[in-house]
Parts: structure tokens; C-alpha cells; sequence
């Protein structure tokens, strides 16, 4: 049976890269079914209720990284997520369709307004950019997942490659050009 | 961008310059826009990147099938099982804290009843009890003999006959009431008879020095010897 996490030991797992995972791992199985719930009762399926919390998960790990959501005492983490995610998914039925009856509700207080909300990453920007990236090949991904994503120091990577040091380094480096060839509008100089 | 500068920015964002390098490459990024344009493309493509390895790792999370919810009776079985352990623990732990209910329950069984072709006054009332007792219906007979119990003369068979049917039906102590002046009374054919419902009634009752007193008198009768002295072995220990 998987141990119960405190909202504080989930902040600390979304905050560090080696506990992301076992903070996702959490959330799906405690917060996603009663999001399924809330998506299916507003007219959703099983994809979209999957989408929405997917979209709610990495909105609140990249605005806990970021500051912009902190833990409220009044309020559990869980019902922040649930509720962030349901008005997501009104927001999107309320687009899709002008007969959809929307029900504008109060967000939970967190002492935050709905700051993260107005973060959400939106999908389509993430799916081209996860497309871009997928045409780096699977050693340059894996390089720069480790380096920038799960905070390996170059040692670690050049051990993981067999690679000494200040080869893996150049080779990160030969990377990170690829992708920003894949991106004009961030190529810039110097 | 070149490779000396990515690495210093990446330093930089990792919190791994010391204060010295921090304040340097701070002074330049103040000082030059077009720097500051390179490090915030390069900070942004960076965030991209985690935010992707976060979706990856989401992603691995979410495609496995989340564990079915149990239904509750399946989530209470372990509970139940602990339940039933404890029920068949105490049921196992009961004859050790009480031996002696259980020796009774192990020594006791009813007198054979009599013949039902007593010819005698009231014998109609009597010997409907007897078929009673005889089927076990030990609070029918009764029901049957109380109006004869009640009379000063109601002879010993009856009393007798009265209190195995206590006995039988759990009443340890109305059992006692009726075979006690039984054991006391020379002469009687139910003497030897009454004495060991006795026994069985104060073993019923936890009352060991009376069981025993009466079993040590019974240990050397022909029909309750033998009973009486595997009793008194079994309540030594």
C-alpha cells in the first residue's frame, strides 16, 4: 500500500526533480480518479479527463517550481488540483461549445487568487515543442533530459555514457545547438 | 552562443558560480542587451526542456492502469480474517481459562429417562415430562413436573429427573438446589446418581473444592468411579 503524503511532502517531491516521479505517482492515484469523476459528470470521457489532469499536474509542478503556488493551510493540495482541473474543463467545454451551460464557481482559497490558472501550459504549445525536441534523437534527449530536467551534474551524465567528462560536455553542448536549429525564434547571438 | 558561455549560464541557473562569478556574469548581462536577449532565449528553451522531462515522466506514470478499487468486502477481508483469527484464538483460549467448563461439557450427559408406563397419581403429568426430557426439551419437562415439585411429596425420582433437567438446560445452580438434599439422604436409590450431577453442577459453576469433594466421594463407586477419579486427575492439572 503506498504511504499517504502530506501536502508539505508533495510540495517537496514536485520541488525535487528525483521526487517528481513518487509525487506524480501519488496524485494520479489519490487525485485522478475523483478529477475522472468530475470531467465524466461535465459531458467528458475518459481522454479528456486524462488531458485535463495532465494539464493540471505539470501546471501546478511548474508553478510550485516557480513560487507562484504555495500551500494554504485552509486548503488541501488535492482540492486545489481537483478544482483547477474541473474549471479547466468547463473553460474548454464553455470554448467548444456556446450551448454548454457554463457555472462559473469560486476557486478554492488559497491565498492566491487563480494565479494558476492564468499559468496553465497550454497544449498545443507543449505538443510542438515535445515534437521538436522528439527530432533530436534519443541520446541527445536523454543527455539534455538528465542535465536540465533531473539536475545530473556532467560527471553523472559522462559516467551514464561512458563518455569522459569534457567529451560529454561537448557533446551536450553539439546538442543543445540541434535543438536551437529546430527553434529560429530562439536563435540569437552571441 | 558559445560553449563557454552556455556553460556559464547553465552555472549560473544551477546555482553552481561562486559569488565572485555570479556578480560578474550579472554585471555583463546589466551591461549588454543583447546578452540578456541570448540568456533569457537560452533560460526559456531550458524551462521547455524540464517541462518536457516532467510530461515524460507523467506520462510513464499515467500509462500504467491505476489499481482497481476493491470492493469493500474485498478491502475488509484482511480485517475479517484478523477478526475470525481472534475469534478462533479465543474460542481455542476459553476451555484453558475455564477447564472446568469444559471438563463439564466433556463428562456431562443426561440420565436415561425412565418408562413412561408409571401408573402411579399424577402420573400422566409425570411421565408427558419424561417424554419431554427424554426428546431433551429439558424446560418442557420441567414445565410438566412443576406442579409436582411443589408438593412436599414429590418423590426423588422426579427431584432427580429435575435436576439433570437443570442441568441440561445450563441452570448449574437450580440443578444444585434440586440434587443436594438428593445426596444427602441415605437411602435413596438416587444418592450415588444425584452426586455426580452434582459434581458436574459445581464444575459448571467454577466451584472446584465442592466438584472435587464430591468427585473423591464418588472414586471408589462402581458406576461413577472411574468418571469421577479421570476428573479429579483432570482438574490436578
Amino acid at each position: 500500500m503506498q504511504k499517504a503524503l502530506s501536502d508539505q511532502e508533495i510540495m517537496d517531491r514536485l520541488l525535487d526533480p528525483k521526487g517528481n516521479r513518487q509525487a506524480f505517482e501519488y496524485l494520479y492515484r489519490q487525485v485522478y480518479p475523483a478529477v475522472r469523476k468530475q470531467v465524466k459528470s461535465f459531458r467528458g470521457n475518459e481522454d479528456d479527463a486524462r488531458d485535463v489532469f495532465q494539464e493540471g499536474v505539470l501546471a501546478l509542478w511548474k508553478n510550485a517550481r516557480e513560487g507562484r503556488y504555495t500551500l494554504h493551510q485552509h486548503t488541501k493540495l488535492s482540492t486545489y488540483l481537483i478544482e483547477i482541473c474541473k474549471r479547466r474543463w468547463m473553460d474548454q467545454q464553455k470554448k467548444a461549445s456556446t450551448r454548454y451551460e457554463y457555472f462559473p464557481e469560486t476557486l478554492p482559497e488559497t491565498g492566491q487568487g487563480d494565479d494558476v490558472l492564468s499559468h496553465w501550459i497550454e497544449r498545443e504549445e507543449q505538443a510542438a515543442f515535445q515534437a521538436r525536441f522528439g527530432q533530436l534523437g534519443a541520446r541527445c534527449q536523454e543527455i539534455l533530459r538528465r542535465f536540465y530536467y533531473e539536475k545530473q551534474s556532467m560527471k553523472e551524465i559522462a559516467e551514464a555514457f561512458q563518455l569522459g567528462e569534457a567529451s560529454a560536455k561537448n557533446e551536450k553542448y553539439r546538442c543543445m545547438q540541434r535543438l536551437k536549429k529546430l527553434f529560429p525564434e530562439a536563435n540569437t547571438q552571441p | 552562443m558559445t560553449q563557454e558561455l552556455m556553460e556559464r549560464i547553465d552555472a549560473y541557473l544551477r546555482g553552481e558560480l561562486s559569488p565572485a562569478e555570479r556578480q560578474a556574469l550579472e554585471a555583463e548581462l546589466a551591461a549588454d542587451d543583447a546578452l540578456r536577449v541570448t540568456f533569457e532565449a537560452h533560460r526559456q528553451l531550458l524551462g521547455a526542456i524540464e517541462l518536457e522531462g516532467a510530461r515524460q515522466t507523467l506520462a510513464a506514470v499515467m500509462a500504467k492502469p491505476l489499481p482497481q478499487v476493491r470492493p469493500l468486502w474485498a478491502r475488509a477481508t484482511p480485517y475479517l480474517a484478523v477478526a475470525a483469527a481472534i475469534c478462533l484464538l479465543m474460542v481455542w483460549a476459553w476451555p484453558r481459562q475455564t477447564p472446568h467448563r469444559s471438563l463439564f461439557e466433556t463428562h456431562y450427559s443426561p440420565a436415561p429417562g425412565l418408562p413412561t408406563t408409571l401408573g402411579e397419581t399424577d402420573a400422566l403429568r409425570q411421565a408427558e415430562g419424561m417424554v419431554a426430557y427424554k426428546r431433551g426439551d429439558y424446560a418442557g419437562a420441567l414445565s410438566y413436573w412443576q406442579p409436582l415439585l411443589a408438593q412436599e411429596t414429590a418423590s426423588d425420582t422426579l427431584r432427580f429427573f429435575a435436576g439433570v433437567a437443570e442441568l441440561g438446560q445450563g441452570n448449574a445452580a437450580a440443578a444444585a438446589d434440586y440434587l443436594t438434599p438428593l445426596t444427602q439422604k441415605e437411602g435413596s436409590a438416587y444418592q450415588t446418581d444425584a452426586a455426580w450431577y452434582l459434581g458436574l453442577a459445581y464444575l459448571k459453576l467454577g466451584q472446584l473444592p465442592a466438584a472435587r469433594t464430591v468427585f473423591q466421594a464418588l472414586a471408589a463407586d462402581d458406576t461413577y468411579g472411574p468418571g469421577a477419579s479421570s476428573l479429579l486427575e483432570e482438574l490436578a492439572e
